[in-house]
């Protein structure tokens, strides 16, 4: 037992405390929070599905679309890097689950099928939602939004129905399995005290007290070793009778290379993150049409649905092909078997994932942010001067999305070489040389893309 | 293990189907919307790649052959796009967009007091680029608004200038209530459905699932 609690305080983030702030403990633990927080969170979500339905027909004029795709999509990226899933805590669709469960839920165990492959339904649904994005116009028409988020709704109410705790946020979310992912190259991390909690009898931070709830998600912080199920709703910190939950900084990327059981699925997903970027960027440069074209000759077809499919399964998969033959390449170097190196090294991507994605975004938030305040404007009646859209200049978003694009390629290879270290100390080098080359490959068509000039969508 | 890795996949491969499904009937729109119109023995068609003509960007193809049925390379072709919103009858700006020919755009004043017009509200131009096959042309345009639009594809071949036209309705977001209705249905249902089977509080989940 000793040996465990060593080897957890051993791996347990060093950083500041947070809860060693009393203002940020008194909050936490008061009966204030997370609800504080959560309603008005519904609030706004329930006005967003108004302004789906009723507000304006047009993508571009629409209050709603503007508030979540150019708002809320970019910023989400940098919450998770910055606070893990502390949106989880406070999402509608959580918090929908935990109303219906309260007053109907059977509160049933999650079904075995779901805890050992919920990850591939979401793998599944994270491609589909990406895909029907461009297919049916999520963006272009805020009703396509809005049955999207209906569908998402009516899927939370059900498992809320029926299945205990947040069933959907942990194994089926799509966002989540996102937010999971992401969460683990954050900058926040909740744990136990391995040493106050190896004598605990109690665990009421896993099971909940009579004042207090249960981990939602599923955790049991004396164990806890990743951080991409938490989802900071201070329910621990609350019923805890030893004071031993800590929500401490950390290096970002730290966890990816200490994962002690890497999951093949997660990786999957990590790869075809990297895909979808590449797809998001693609579709706004000039070379899209071309692609479409040459993609539509070949399949002697017009079909918008098959040649965007095509081109999106090609873009796809580049990424996990990539990984898959530099995991045979790498096990030649270090004997493990290709699914292993596949699943401990793709991890290592989800620092560029995080970067591409945030890059990405970065040009709607920064070149397209002003659309918020001016449909916002429009829907309340207010009549502004003409205003660009655009809070910064083309050249400045550029210089920042290739900034954060190099940040990622540093935090990848970074990661890889920390994973090799770990998992093959005899062959580090061997080992991490082929995931390199890999990363710098993604790294520089990232930048390519990047550098090209992109169009709008508000 | 690896018949582990194969599950996973197969899931993966099984929920995509499913959801694109679901997707495919709360969404679908029928594939590529395609029209045919003649002009002086030149056949044009209109494709709208995309599915049917929506609200926002659309992406056209437009194919052109001749009388001896050979595809028109090297024309210049130009698609405009004229909106028109009934009016009660007394704007100006009413046009007769059946008119064709090269007199489109050009504001008639056939306004008639209390009789509804057909008022010329918004037009839209767009230059098309030749497409991968020959006599095909491509690019895209920019339907803004619900309603009745005349989209007219102008073609020049020997420096002459022709136009086809196509009436193009565009019926933009179904009713709100007749999606909201069956949602709404769905949740009512389930949330009844669980509160009547409802049984007395399970127990916390055993701890060892967690270990």
């Amino acid at each position: 037992l000793s040996t465990t609690v060593k080897q957890r305080e051993d791996s347990s983030p060093t950083g500041y405390n947070f809860l060693s702030n009393r203002l940020v403990k008194g909050f936490i633990k008061s009966k204030w929070y997370p609800g504080i927080l959560q309603w008005p969170t519904a609030l706004v979500f329930m006005f967003i599905i108004y302004l789906f339905f009723f507000g304006s027909g047009l993508g571009h004029n629409n209050f709603g679309t503007a508030l979540t795709w150019v708002l809320w999509w970019p910023l989400i990226p940098i919450v998770f890097v910055l606070m893990g899933r502390f949106w989880c805590g406070v999402c509608p669709f959580g918090s929908l689950n935990d109303v219906i469960q309260k007053f109907v839920g059977h509160t049933r165990p999650a079904p075995k099928f779901l805890k050992t492959y919920g990850i591939w339904i979401i793998d599944a649904v994270f491609i589909l939602v990406t895909w029907g994005d461009h297919v049916f116009g999520m963006v272009a028409l805020p009703w396509v939004s809005g049955v999207i988020m209906l569908m998402i709704g009516t899927a939370v109410v059900a498992s809320g129905a029926l299945w205990e705790r947040r069933t959907w946020c942990r194994y089926l979310c799509f966002l989540g399995g996102l937010s999971s992912n992401y969460s683990q190259s954050g900058m926040l991390a909740l744990r136990g005290t391995p040493k106050t909690c190896s004598k605990c009898k109690v665990s009421a931070c896993y099971k909940g007290d009579k004042k207090v709830p249960g981990c939602p998600v599923f955790e049991y912080p004396r164990k806890m070793d990743s951080n991409s199920q938490c989802n900071f709703c201070g329910y621990c910190v609350k019923s805890c009778p030893n004071d031993s939950i800590t929500v401490k900084a950390r290096i970002p990327t730290k966890e990816l290379w200490s994962i002690p059981k890497p999951q093949f699925a997660a990786a999957f997903l990590a790869a075809v993150i990297m895909g979808i970027v590449f797809v998001q960027n693609v579709t706004m440069l000039s070379i899209w049409q071309p692609i479409l074209s040459g993609i539509g000759s070949f399949f002697h077809t017009s079909d918008f649905k098959i040649t965007f499919t095509v081109a999106f399964l090609m873009f796809i998969s580049a990424p996990l092909l990539l990984l898959g033959i530099t995991s045979y390449v790498a096990k030649r170097f270090n004997r493990a078997s290709l699914v292993r190196n596949f699943a401990i090294f793709g991890y290592a991507i989800i620092a560029m994932d995080v970067a591409g994605h945030i890059a990405h975004n970065l040009f709607h938030l920064l070149a397209e942010g002003g659309s918020v305040y001016i449909t916002g404007a429009t829907f309340f009646g207010l009549k502004l001067p003409n205003v660009s859209p655009a809070l910064l200049n083309g050249m400045t978003i550029q210089i920042l999305q290739y900034v954060l694009i190099i940040l990622g390629v540093i935090g990848s290879l970074y990661a890889v070489y920390r994973i090799a270290r770990k998992n093959f100390p005899e062959k580090i080098w061997a080992t991490s040389l082929p995931y390199g080359v890999v990363i710098l490959l993604l790294g520089v068509i990232n930048l390519i893309l990047f550098s090209l000039p992109m169009s709008m969508r508000m | 293990m690896r018949y582990h890795y194969f599950r996973g996949m197969s899931i993966l491969a099984l929920s995509l189907l499913i959801f694109l499904s679901i997707a495919n009937l709360a969404l679908a729109d029928g594939g590529p919307h395609e029209e045919v119109s003649k002009v002086d023995g030149y056949n044009v068609k209109l494709n709208f790649v995309e599915g049917d003509p929506q609200v926002g960007q659309n992406k056209l193809k437009v194919e052109i052959k001749d009388v001896l049925d050979k595809p028109v390379a090297n024309s210049t072709v130009t698609i405009i796009a004229e909106l028109y919103k009934t009016s009660a009858g007394t704007s100006s700006q009413a046009s007769g967009h059946s008119s064709g020919g090269m007199d489109m755009g050009e504001k008639k004043d056939t306004s008639t007091e209390n009789t509804p017009q057909e008022v010329l509200v918004r037009t839209v131009k767009a230059d098309l680029m030749p497409g991968m096959e020959t006599g095909e042309y491509e690019g895209e345009i920019n339907l803004e608004e619900t309603g009745h639009w005349m989209v007219q594809v102008k073609f020049l071949i020997l420096s002459r200038e022709r136009v086809a036209e196509f009436p193009i309705d565009i019926n933009g977001a179904p009713n709100s209530l007749s999606i909201l209705g069956p949602f709404l249905i769905i949740n009512v249902v389930i949330i009844g459905v669980a509160a009547i089977t409802r049984k007395k509080r399970a127990v916390a989940p055993a701890l060892e699932e967690a270990i």
